[in-house]
């Protein structure tokens, strides 16, 4: 069952945003969806979020910086990236720091789903979320 | 008595009266007149004497007269009358003495005088005036008269016609002034030596010459006295021996010590010989002519020319004089240089136009021309010939001058072989040198215009980069939309099912097609580590299947040996090689993929297969520079991805790896290009054979 898996989409190409959304709430995650940085903290602060999947190449924000505005506030928060430069130094910064990994673009939606599936069985077990 | 001939001369006085008794004072021969009457004897001897006499007056070739104190003629022979024009004694009587007669020569009253006072004048000359009026030279004796009284009662005289002499006189009075001013005029002192006494005569010009006075002795050894104390022997030897012994003439340039102020002097004497019937010298008349100036002028050419010699033969360079076509002169530099002797030099047939190279023949001729006319020139270059043939490039400066008081050409000839030669080098040099940077500048421009290309494709690399990247984004989104709809359309009929798939289908083309260009464009950093080739080849079978068409034949021995690459980009270049293997067996057929050791040959492109096969086509491409030094020693191992497809034709197989080509309707043929500078990038390479309608063989070579 995935009702309890909240994930927050954010990319500042709606249509990425919105396909995606659309996808995982037929998967049955409860999805959010925000266009930029600004937008998801806004989200975060008020909805259950457990997986936070994010575009590197935002105007307001990176995604980078996204994640690590959410460290102090969330932090079990899973974080991956999607990106279409996958050169990004940025990105490997922020594996640094912990984020799980980065999706290339166009994303390959199987092996996404895969990845939240095994992260699922992790966040199931987490006594904070329950 | 009459007179019994009819005498010219009429005198009255001496008409014979009977009774007038003439008082005249007895001159030699002749008889005393007595006109005694009563003897007729004595009168007839009287008469005859008379007649003789009057014959004698008569017939005098000199003229006779008597003239009064008063001025009257009162007897004048025929002579005389010739002598001053008149034809009749009559019309001579009427002259008046006083009045005219006489010229100013000297006025009568002082003939008066003098014959007053000594009864006599002997040689009186003076000038008559004739009845036309033009004047006769005469010389005058006359005596006195005087009467019984002792009172004058008339003057008897003779008078000669002295005008021819008087003339000749004159004419050779002016021939001695022309003379002696002609001699003047020349400096020519002359003398005369009588040899018999030695005594010698000079004129005033000579003593001036000699600056001797009148009492100078002027003997033989007066004359040796003057003489300059060095030549005197030489000239006393001359004279005697050469003038007076043999009889030649005198002529000789001697110095004297000049008498009056000592001075140093150079004379030229000349002198010519006088003979008697029996042949021995008389006299000797000549000349003496103060040369000192002209001496001295010539002394002083004499060393001015030494000085030019001298100056000359120091010259580092060539000084001639070519007088009308003749060398007259070459200094010692000339000799040297041009290797002839001074006797050729100067002999007359020696042709000067012989030192002249050919080439330059022409040229001097029109030089040498222009200067006989009168033209000068700036210096300009010709070249000489030596004697030996050598060739000797120069400078000539030439001038027209005066040598040995003739028109000549002086040159200056500087050699100029040595500067030549290094002009010649520096100038080749310069060539050289512009070659040199003509070249690099070449190799400048066409490294310029790879620099730019390569910036260029840096800039189109960018912005595929840029292009391609963005371009995912879209593509994401087909990608998510279509997986969306297959989800919540999970038995959609077939028709839509099957274009769920197309649209999938292209949606990785695309994304095939970016990969490529981003691939292109700009390498990833390259991560090298230990591959083994049966793990490479699996994963690229894995990742990019073999339609079941194709059979795969692999031939990988275990002892192949690791090799140093980047696995990611090896299966890459790998799969790459696969798809297009497979491609070209569009019907099917066999993929062998096999693997080797082989050694690695300094040569570039060159490698020797084992064992060779077919036709080695070097990949262009800069080999050598991506192989290390470790790579050349070690080894390489060389995976082959052979087909069994339609082949590549001879033209395409050049075309091959270049980006944009391809054969291919679908993609945009990057794939070999990437590929490799896959290869490259990893210190490798990739070769290819083909066989149009046999197959072909790519091979990717990496080293160990």
């Amino acid at each position: 069952m995935n009702e309890s898996i909240g994930i927050l989409v954010v990319d500042d190409n709606r249509s990425i945003a919105r396909t995606l959304a659309d996808i995982l709430d037929v998967k049955g995650f409860k999805v959010h969806a925000a266009y930029s940085g600004t937008e998801a903290l806004e989200i975060l602060k008020n909805q259950h979020v457990d997986i936070l999947l994010t575009d590197v190449r935002m105007p307001d924000m990176n995604g980078v910086t996204l994640f690590r505005a959410t460290r102090k506030t969330h932090p079990h928060l899973t974080t991956f990236l999607m990106t279409a430069y996958a050169a990004d130094d940025i990105i490997q910064q922020g594996m640094k720091e912990g984020i799980k990994t980065v999706f290339t673009k166009p994303l390959d939606i199987d092996f996404l789903l895969i990845m939240f599936t095994a992260y699922k069985g992790i966040l199931k077990k987490d006594p904070l979320t329950g | 008595m009459k007179p019994k001939k009819k005498l010219a001369v009429k005198s009255e006085s001496l008409k014979p009266k009977k009774s007038v008794a003439k008082v005249v004072s007895p001159q030699p021969g002749f008889p005393l007149v007595n006109d005694i009457p009563g003897h007729i004897q004595v009168e007839e001897t009287l008469h005859q004497s008379d007649e003789q006499y009057r014959s004698l007056v008569e017939n005098a070739t000199i003229g006779i007269y008597r003239t009064t104190p008063q001025g009257r003629i009162i007897m004048a022979n025929t002579a005389l009358m010739r002598m001053i024009g008149y034809q009749s004694f009559d019309e001579l009587a009427q002259r008046d003495l006083t009045q005219e007669g006489y010229e100013p020569a000297y006025p009568r009253t002082d003939f008066q005088r003098r014959i007053e006072q000594e009864r006599e004048i002997s040689g009186l000359e003076s000038a008559w005036k004739r009845k036309d009026g033009s004047t006769i030279f005469v010389r005058e004796s006359a005596r006195l008269v005087r009467d019984a009284k002792n009172l004058p009662l008339y003057y008897e005289g003779t008078v000669e016609d002295i005008t021819e002499r008087k003339q000749a006189e004159e004419a050779l009075k002016e021939s001695e002034n022309d003379l002696r001013e002609s001699q003047t005029i020349a400096g020519l002192g002359s003398y005369v030596l009588d040899i018999s006494s030695g005594s010698w005569k000079s004129s005033d010009l000579l003593d001036q010459v000699f600056g001797i006075d009148d009492t100078y002795e002027r003997s033989v050894d007066g004359w040796s006295a003057l003489i300059h104390p060095h030549d005197r022997a030489m000239m006393v030897d001359y004279f005697t021996n050469e003038v007076l012994g043999r009889g030649n003439p005198f002529d000789k340039e001697y110095r004297i010590i000049r008498q009056d102020d000592q001075a140093e002097r150079w004379v030229h004497a000349l002198g010519k010989l006088e003979f008697n019937a029996k042949g021995q010298p008389l006299k000797m008349h000549g000349t003496i002519q103060d040369i000192t100036g002209r001496k001295q002028a010539e002394v002083a050419l004499q060393e001015s020319e030494e000085k030019f010699r001298t100056l000359a033969d120091q010259s580092p360079n060539m000084i001639f004089i070519n007088k009308k076509g003749r060398i007259v002169y070459v200094n010692v530099k000339c000799q040297e240089l041009l290797g002839y002797g001074l006797e050729e030099f100067y002999a007359p047939d020696f042709d000067f136009y012989k030192l002249i190279a050919p080439d330059s023949i022409s040229l001097i001729r029109k030089f040498y021309r222009e200067h006989q006319k009168g033209k000068e020139f700036q210096p300009y270059e010709y070249a000489l010939i030596t004697k030996d043939g050598n060739r000797i490039e120069s400078i000539n400066a030439s001038k027209l001058i005066r040598f040995e008081d003739e028109d000549a050409i002086l040159g200056v000839v500087t050699d100029i072989t040595e500067r030549k030669r290094v002009e010649e080098q520096v100038r080749k040099l310069n060539a050289e040198l512009e070659q040199r940077v003509e070249e690099r500048t070449r190799e400048l421009q066409d490294a310029q215009e790879q620099l730019v290309r390569q910036e260029k494709l840096a800039v189109l690399g960018q912005l595929a980069g840029g292009v391609g990247h963005e371009l995912r984004n879209p593509l994401g989104v087909i990608n998510s939309a279509v997986y969306y709809l297959k989800l919540v359309q999970p038995d959609a009929d077939k028709k839509i099912r099957q274009y769920h798939a197309i649209i999938e289908q292209e949606v990785r083309n695309a994304d095939k097609i970016i990969t490529d260009l981003l691939d292109f464009a700009r390498i990833k950093s390259v991560e090298r580590e230990a591959v083994s080739i049966p793990e490479l080849v699996q994963g690229v079978l894995n990742r990019f299947p073999v339609p079941r068409s194709v059979d795969v034949v692999l031939k990988l021995p275990a002892s192949l040996p690791m090799v140093f690459a980047d696995l990611r980009q090896m299966e890459q270049v790998l799969g790459n090689l696969t798809v297009n293997a497979c491609q070209a067996m569009a019907q099917g057929g066999k993929l062998t993929i096999s693997a080797r050791v082989v050694v690695p040959v300094p040569v570039r492109g060159v490698v020797v297969p084992v064992p060779a096969r077919g036709v080695v086509v070097p990949v262009p491409g800069n080999h050598l520079g991506s192989l290390s030094g470790r790579d050349q020693q070690k080894g390489m191992v060389a995976i082959a991805v052979k087909d069994t497809g339609t082949g590549i034709s001879p033209e395409n197989m050049k075309k091959l790896f270049e980006p944009l080509f391809t054969t291919k309707i679908k993609g945009i043929g990057l794939g070999l290009a990437v590929s490799r500078k896959l290869a490259e990038a990893n210190g490798g390479r990739i070769e290819v054979k083909s066989e149009p309608g046999k197959g072909s063989t790519f091979t990717l070579i990496l080293p160990v």
